[in-house]
């Protein structure tokens, strides 16, 4: 697994929107990178930039985003932002594919779901409806979704919260990509599908051999499907590193703050939640030093003055604070 | 806080609801383009306040010499920016003489329409049960029915006078007035100060007066405007049938009927009249439009 | 949400046409024998009381009211709308004669109206703020700005006067339908186009859009497959609601400027000649056309709805 060159390489992506109130800098100067068959989790609050960051290597975009990219994003040795849309067309959906948030705006609605899970097949498989739709009803079978022939022509509004999210992900893996990008799947269900959702996408993983993208603000997803975090804030990746390491070591102030907020079973029954004081900003403009600095009971002058670069602190743990080695040491 | 991406859907959430093009005209309108209209719209009520006053010309006196000339022509009496017609009557200032009476009729008719659907629609709103039912089945009703061909027949068996035509042209726009107080009139009466005035032992004329109505004055003022374009083109229309106003009463829809029969050798007599009218109603239209973007980002 | 059972709502529906016919009639019929004296106006000029008051016997004039209306309604129902003055005809055979010439009209401006409407409005709202969007976009708020009879002379004069291409008016001939149709086509198709861009732009930004688009689909493709399935629906309606406009009244000024022989331009010849028989049957039948397309279009929304949403 070690020899092999990542499957995908990000180098200074940087997204930028050109709004009304200004120039949104949605994600800035973000580098990481993805073996096969990895799954990172992207963990951060709304507008950290996890969604953005990821559908800005698809150059996934509103009809009406103004949108400044920049830096190189390789995926397998070609570089995304360069290609032509039509090229990127044919990597979306067979290569690299995504799972949507909320199920139920994501199907359109007026469209049997068979034929929503066969459509990528015959565009880009050339595979005839027939085809198609056989492999539709055994990609169905696969997601576990119960009488597959019958259920083929129902549309989105008559399954369950969880099923319409099965049968996102079938869509996703019906060309059975490289890459699943899942942008906060199982935000939008009920708490007792989400470990059932979770446990499938964990499933598919192993059996397609797929590396998995989970973003999500909840700590505890990433830890059940994910093999390493990825922490980001205000548009920069703060800390990176295995879940183990962040969990039992967390260095970044963000990571240790999120951390503690999150409710443990086995904590002090009294003990309170310390939440993060002050809002997290719009990164419209210029901005100077670390992000967090503001919120951070830490932050010291050089913090607000210049941006703290990624220092390693063990292997394959890196953490973007002045102070990380002192905190690492420290812990 | 709208700089969260949403994680589905459109990534930013900073436009408009109609893709944009409101920003664009906003710009454009805002620029130099609305000066123009707001500017063309005062000179037409201008000409509709002053008559003939400001006309190049008596509009009626004839020079069977000059007549048809084409727009941009010479005669004895001076410069015709817009020709002349048959009896050598000066065109810009027929026109500027027919905004009057269309301009009037207009607005009559709009203002009686505005009043009765407001009225009606307020009372449809705030007391909800039985006066609510009834004035929906009424307007709906009014709203089924062939409105235009019941004013046709209604105007020939009553005669085609502008006072006949100042009746039965309300009858048209009332129910869009009606229809938008009642919503706006049910949204409101849930809010709290209705429940404050209340409370401090306000009547209920009052409330309504002093309350309810300021909050849909600028949304009645939008429609309104709109409106008075319709009427104008309905009343045009009426007039060009031959059911409306008669000569030697003047409007902008007489004046293209007038024309017509010179369409092949003189057709600025029905195009110029048609023009005028036709820049007004847009003028209308986008003065609307941006009332409305204006007044809805305030409210 | 319960709309109610689909065959209660289609007998209320309709039940609400006939009553809005009803009424139409009850107005004709009270403008036309109580407002008005008929009696008067058929009499002739130098008539004297005592003729006019023979001819209000003759016509029925004197009864109740209550009566007249009765006798009167009875015969619309049977068919029977009177003798033409101007004809001497039955009134309904006149308008009857009329009639095919407006259907053709109006069908020919309303298929004009709604494929290039719907097409224009697509592309326009799948590409807000491209040129294409802004210029369809001021065209057709201009082209709802003007007199549609005006619009019709105007292009008399460009393509029937300057260029010589079609005739100027009359029923001669399928190239004297392109200019009227066509009229009809632009006008009613602006409104089309509004809707139809608003719509698509709706449903360009929805998260259904952008997930199509994840899936690799080509623009186009998501446009006319994924798109157009939501956006039909407004486009068959709004279809309908247009047609109804143009029976409503807007494609007879169409017919007057054109001199097209259908029931528009006879509805003013026999308002011109005082006919209230011919002018009362093409009333009601132009008010029934507009009833009746209402209901359709109303019936049609509800039995998609159903469609749409079974469970």
């Amino acid at each position: 697994m070690s020899k092999q060159p990542p499957l995908l390489e990000v180098k200074n992506l940087c997204t930028q929107f050109l709004t009304a109130r200004g120039v949104l800098r949605a994600v800035d100067d973000v580098s990481f990178s993805l073996r096969h068959r990895e799954a990172v989790g992207v963990v951060g609050e709304s507008g950290s930039g996890k969604t953005v960051g990821a559908l800005s290597m698809l150059r996934l975009f509103g009809p009406l985003d103004k949108v400044a990219l920049t830096g190189q994003v390789f995926f397998e040795g070609t570089d995304l932002l360069q290609l032509s849309e039509a090229e990127l067309q044919h990597i979306r959906g067979t290569q690299i594919a995504v799972v949507f948030q909320d199920p139920l705006t994501s199907l359109n609605p007026v469209m049997p779901v068979g034929e929503q899970i066969a459509e990528s097949l015959r565009h880009h498989r050339r595979l005839t409806q027939a085809a198609a739709s056989n492999r539709a009803r055994e990609l169905m079978e696969l997601v576990g979704i119960g009488d597959p022939a019958r259920r083929f022509d129902d549309l989105p509004e008559q399954f369950s919260g969880g099923m319409r999210q099965r049968i996102m992900i079938a869509i996703a893996i019906a060309c059975e990509p490289k890459l699943l990008i899942a942008d906060e799947p199982t935000t939008a269900l009920d708490v007792t599908v989400q470990s059932q959702v979770l446990m499938l996408l964990n499933r598919l993983r192993k059996e397609l051999g797929m590396a998995l993208m989970m973003i999500s603000h909840d700590l505890g997803v990433v830890a059940a499907t994910c093999d390493s975090v990825q922490v980001m804030y205000g548009g920069r990746l703060v800390e990176r590193g295995t879940v183990e390491a962040l969990l039992s070591r967390p260095n970044h102030p963000y990571t240790t703050a999120l951390l503690q907020l999150a409710p443990r079973l086995d904590g002090e029954l009294q003990r309170r939640l310390k939440p993060i004081p002050g809002q997290p900003m719009a990164a419209y403009g210029e901005r100077r030093g670390c992000r967090f600095a503001q919120r951070c009971e830490f932050a010291r002058e050089r913090c607000l003055a210049e941006d703290p670069p990624a220092f390693k602190i063990e292997e394959d743990h890196f953490s973007a604070c002045w102070f990380a080695e002192e905190r690492f040491a420290s812990a | 806080m709208a700089n969260s991406a949403a994680a589905t859907g459109t990534i930013t959430g900073e436009h408009s609801a109609d893709g944009g093009t409101t920003a664009r005209w906003r710009q454009w309108l805002t620029s130099w383009g609305l000066l123009i209209w707001v500017g063309y719209l005062l000179a037409i009520g201008l000409f509709a306040m002053t008559g003939s006053d400001l006309a190049p010309y008596d509009p009626t006196a004839q020079q069977v010499l000059a007549r048809l000339l084409p727009p941009f022509s010479a005669s004895s009496r001076g410069f015709h920016w817009l020709g002349t017609d048959p009896l050598g009557r000066d065109m810009l200032s027929s026109m500027i003489a027919g905004a009057r009476l269309t301009l009037f009729i207009a607005v009559v008719s709009t203002f009686a329409g505005m009043a009765v659907g407001v009225a009606l629609g307020m009372m449809a709103g705030y007391y909800g049960g039985l006066v609510d039912r009834l004035v929906m089945r009424l307007t709906e009703l009014q709203t089924a029915m062939p409105m235009f061909l019941v004013a046709i027949f209604f105007l020939t068996v009553m005669g085609p006078k502008v006072i006949n035509v100042i009746i039965i042209l309300p009858a048209l726009v009332w129910p869009a007035f009606a229809s938008l107080v009642r919503a706006e009139t049910m949204r409101l009466r849930n809010c709290l100060f209705v429940e404050a005035a209340v409370a401090s032992g306000c009547t209920e004329r009052s409330i309504l007066w002093a309350h309810i109505l300021p909050n849909l004055a600028s949304r009645i003022a939008v429609l309104a405007v709109i409106e008075v374009g319709h009427v104008m083109l309905a009343e045009a229309g009426l007039s060009f049938l031959g059911i409306g106003v008669q000569p030697p009463q003047t409007t902008w829809g007489l004046l293209i009927a007038k024309g017509r029969p010179y369409l092949a050798v003189a057709w600025w007599l029905a195009i110029m009249p048609g023009l005028m009218l036709g820049l007004t109603v847009l003028a209308l239209n986008l003065l609307s439009r941006r009332l409305a973007t204006a007044s809805g980002a305030a409210a | 949400m319960n709309y109610g059972s689909l065959p209660a709502f289609t007998l209320r529906r309709l039940r609400d046409g006939l009553v809005v016919l009803f009424l139409v009639t009850l107005i004709i019929f009270v403008l036309g024998h109580v407002v008005g004296d008929p009696a008067e106006v058929m009499a002739p000029v130098d008539a004297s009381e005592q003729e006019i008051a023979r001819i209000r016997q003759q016509l029925g004039l004197d009864r109740p009211f209550g009566e007249q209306f009765v006798s009167y309604f009875g015969s619309l129902v049977q068919g029977d709308f009177g003798q033409s003055l101007w004809q001497d005809r039955p009134a309904l055979t006149v308008v009857n004669e009329a009639l095919p010439a407006t259907v053709l009209l109006t069908v020919v401006g309303l298929i004009l109206a709604g494929l290039g409407g719907s097409f224009l409005g697509m592309l326009a709202g799948a590409r807000p703020e491209s040129r294409l969007d802004q210029g369809a976009n001021l065209l057709s708020i201009v082209a709802l700005s003007v007199p549609n009879f005006w619009l019709g002379l105007l292009l008399i004069v460009i393509f029937a006067v300057e260029l010589r291409l079609v005739p100027t008016s009359g029923f001669t001939g399928w190239q004297s339908l392109i200019l009227p149709a066509g009229t009809l086509g632009m006008i009613h198709g602006a409104r089309i186009f509004q809707l139809v861009r608003s719509a698509t732009f709706e449903e360009i930004t929805k998260p259904y859009a952008l997930v199509a688009r994840s899936k690799g689909l080509p623009e186009r493709f998501i446009l006319w497959k994924h798109i157009l399935r939501n956006t039909a629906v407004i486009m068959a309606t709004t279809v309908g609601w247009e047609y109804v406009r143009m029976m409503g009244g807007a494609a007879f000024a169409i017919e007057v400027v054109f001199a097209w022989p259908g029931i528009g331009q006879l509805m003013i010849q026999a308002a011109s000649r005082q006919d209230f028989p011919v002018l009362q049957a093409a009333v009601i039948v132009a008010g029934a056309f507009v009833i009746v397309t209402n209901a359709a279009v109303d019936l049609f929304y509800r039995y998609l709805d159903t469609r749409i949403h079974p469970g």
